[in-house]
């Protein structure tokens, strides 16, 4: 039995799914018109179709051709994806609310953590300085109106 | 108006005082961004890209183009000192840079570095000059038929010369194309694929999804993997710079050979100046009568590499500014940033906004020169720059993202949308997808679409039209042979583990 490729099945399946999904959706909610004259869901739909497609040549050449390299899950940086999206996220959500420093802290403190060797002395110290840093760039230097801090209430 | 009346306009735009300053900020921002390794010219770009909103947009332009040719510039410094490339366009100067460095002469690999950067830039510039005018005239008459052939045909050829194979590249261009699809359809007005979200009515932010797939995807993949601690500052005193004559005289062919290879791929679509690079590298080495010595610190494994990428960078724009097709990512954030200031790129551009464009070209020029004096005199401080720790980097940089993306509309939701787009950037990025041709496809999507659309509503429906109309028929024959060419290797390497 010939040794299949499991990095490339996987992903071109997901595609070809979600290529067949956007499709339908497209098929089902925007008007599809005529060659002539098309409507807004032609383009999306032969788009979806497309996808689907590509997918499906991707999960096949996996199934048949096995030399092709494969993911090595050890070489996924697990950590620094979660903390450097958590602190883009937090960033997001206390820019409206709590204002500029806190989301500067929020991005910078959590995301420092993102390198293993991190330690929350100097991160402390990184996160001052980056703030003041934010500061002067974007509301002295380039005049944006920022809410600098406030309550979220 | 004459063309020595444009060239003049031109002068007299970027000289003045705020052009020359934003024109100073960008190639030094550039260049900055350029050294340290782990970001990239597109990252560079879009994180410097909400601060030209509040300029005009000649400035706006002439300072993303400066960051655009000044990180080539610095990317190459780190590539010689610590055989970690800059940015892509620089990873071949590893080869023949770092083991110069190790036998004591990295100060004469970034003097003669920057000598062949402005060799590039300056051959690259000369033929914009020549060529743009020439091609936008020519492209006055293009109907929707020959823009959707060669909008489709860069980003075929996009998705060919990207690493990894076609399939993937492909794939990701019509991802691109379908995130640049969300919002407002441009012919009825309906709202797609929006589910609600009153944010994307207006369609996906394209700083937002520059910002994740190329600043935070790749900050994530770099966090724990650079270390710049191993300089040594006294290689780059300006004693140690000083190149021997026999480094200068074989400088020469490779410089000449590297500007026309890289101004040829800087043209095409969908190439750009790492495939120039790589290129101009393989082509010296075949040329060589000593190729066995090359990776062992040989001058022309530097210095046709660098003259091409800059030669690239510069040639790009003729495409761009010409017809109004990228040919790369970064091209593509450009035409974006031309857009959002409200003007229409395309080859009126030329002729409606002349002092933009020559203004722009003519910015060229000074931003190389001053290129020059930041990277002679002032290396020192860009190597200092390279010791400082990466894990006090990377969060400014997040930082920065940040503020800059949410700055553009001021809307929390982009900033979501860039960890949605980092996320995804990371994992397409493990799975071996090139990222550029989405960002591609997101920026030329809407456009082909409308192309596509007009063309078949004046054909009548017939598909004939891309057929018979001859340029545009020649283009899908291109882009037939070049999608062929990609798909070879799939066909025949069928070998059994």
């Amino acid at each position: 039995m010939a040794d299949r490729n499991y990095s490339e099945i996987v992903p071109g399946v997901v595609i070809a799914l979600f290529g067949a999904i956007v499709a339908i959706y497209a098929a089902q909610h925007y008007t599809i018109g005529t060659l002539q004259r098309m409507g807004p869901g032609m383009f999306p739909m032969a788009l979806g179709v497309l996808i689907a497609g590509l997918g499906s040549i991707q999960a096949l050449t996996g199934w048949v051709n096995s030399s092709l390299p494969r993911v090595d899950p050890r070489t996924i940086q697990w950590r620094a994806a979660l903390f450097i999206l958590a602190g883009v996220i937090v960033f997001s959500l206390l820019i409206r609310t709590a204002g500029l420093i806190p989301g500067v802290i929020g991005v910078v403190g959590i995301s420092a953590f993102a390198d293993k060797g991190a330690r929350a002395i100097p991160v402390i110290i990184l996160s001052v300085i980056l703030c003041a840093i934010a500061w002067l760039i974007f509301s002295l230097g380039l005049g944006m109106h920022f809410k600098l801090i406030g309550w979220p209430f | 108006m004459s063309y020595f009346d444009n060239l003049i306009l031109g002068l007299q735009t970027a000289l003045s005082w705020y052009n020359l300053l934003w024109c100073f900020i960008g190639v030094f921002l550039g260049t900055l961004l350029g050294v340290i390794p782990g970001i990239g010219v597109v990252a560079a770009i879009s994180m410097l890209f909400p601060l030209t909103f509040q300029l005009e947009p000649t400035a706006a332009l002439i300072m993303l183009a400066g960051i655009w040719y000044g990180t080539s510039y610095g990317g190459s410094t780190a590539s010689i000192l610590l055989n970690v490339p800059g940015s892509a366009t620089n990873a071949v100067t590893c080869l023949d840079g770092y083991p110069m460095t190790q036998q004591g002469r990295g100060g004469i690999a970034l003097l003669m570095t920057t000598v062949a950067s402005f060799f590039g830039g300056s051959f690259g510039i000369i033929l914009l000059m020549g060529f743009a005018g020439t091609i936008s005239a020519y492209a006055l008459s293009f109907s929707s038929a020959e823009y959707f052939s060669l909008m489709l045909l860069g980003l075929i050829a996009a998705c060919n010369v990207s690493n990894g194979s076609i399939i993937k590249g492909l794939i990701m261009v019509a991802l691109g194309i379908l995130f640049g699809l969300v919002g407002s359809d441009i012919y009825t007005g309906t709202r797609r694929f929006d589910f609600g979200i009153l944010d994307l009515a207006d369609g996906i932010n394209l700083v937002a999804l520059a910002m994740g797939l190329f600043g935070v995807s790749e900050v994530v993949a770099s966090v724990g993997k650079v270390d710049g601690k191993q300089v040594d500052p006294n290689s780059v005193k300006l004693s140690a710079m000083k190149p021997t004559r026999e480094d200068v005289r074989r400088s020469w062919l490779p410089m000449i050979r590297g500007s026309s290879i890289g101004a040829f791929f800087g043209t095409l679509p969908g190439t750009g100046s790492s495939i120039a690079a790589f290129m101009a590298y393989a082509v010296e080495k075949r040329v060589s009568k000593t190729p066995e010595k090359f990776g062992t610190g040989e001058i022309e494994g530097i210095m046709a590499p660098e003259t091409a990428n800059n030669a690239a960078d510069q040639t790009s724009f003729i495409p761009t500014l010409a017809l109004g097709i990228p040919g790369s990512a970064t091209m593509a954030l450009m035409l974006g940033a031309l857009m959002i200031h409200g003007i229409a790129p395309g080859p009126q551009l030329m002729t409606e906004q002349p002092s933009l464009f020559w203004g722009l070209v003519m910015s060229f020029w000074i931003g190389n020169v001053l290129l020059v004096i930041l990277n002679v005199p002032l290396i020192g401080v860009w190597v200092r720059l390279l010791m400082v720790p990466y894990n006090w980097l990377f969060p400014a940089v997040l930082m920065f993202i940040c503020i800059g993306t949410y700055s553009v509309s001021n809307s929390a939701f982009d900033v979501m949308l860039v960890v949605m787009f980092g996320a995804l950037g990371y994992a397409f990025r493990v799975g071996g997808y090139p990222a550029a041709p989405m960002l591609l496809g997101f920026v030329l999507g809407p456009m082909m679409e409308e192309h596509f659309r007009r063309a078949m509503l004046l054909s009548r429906g017939d598909f004939g039209t891309f057929l018979s109309r001859p340029i545009s028929a020649t283009v899908l024959a291109i882009a037939l042979l070049v999608l062929l060419w990609g798909l070879k290797p799939l066909i025949f390497n069928r070998k059994p583990a």
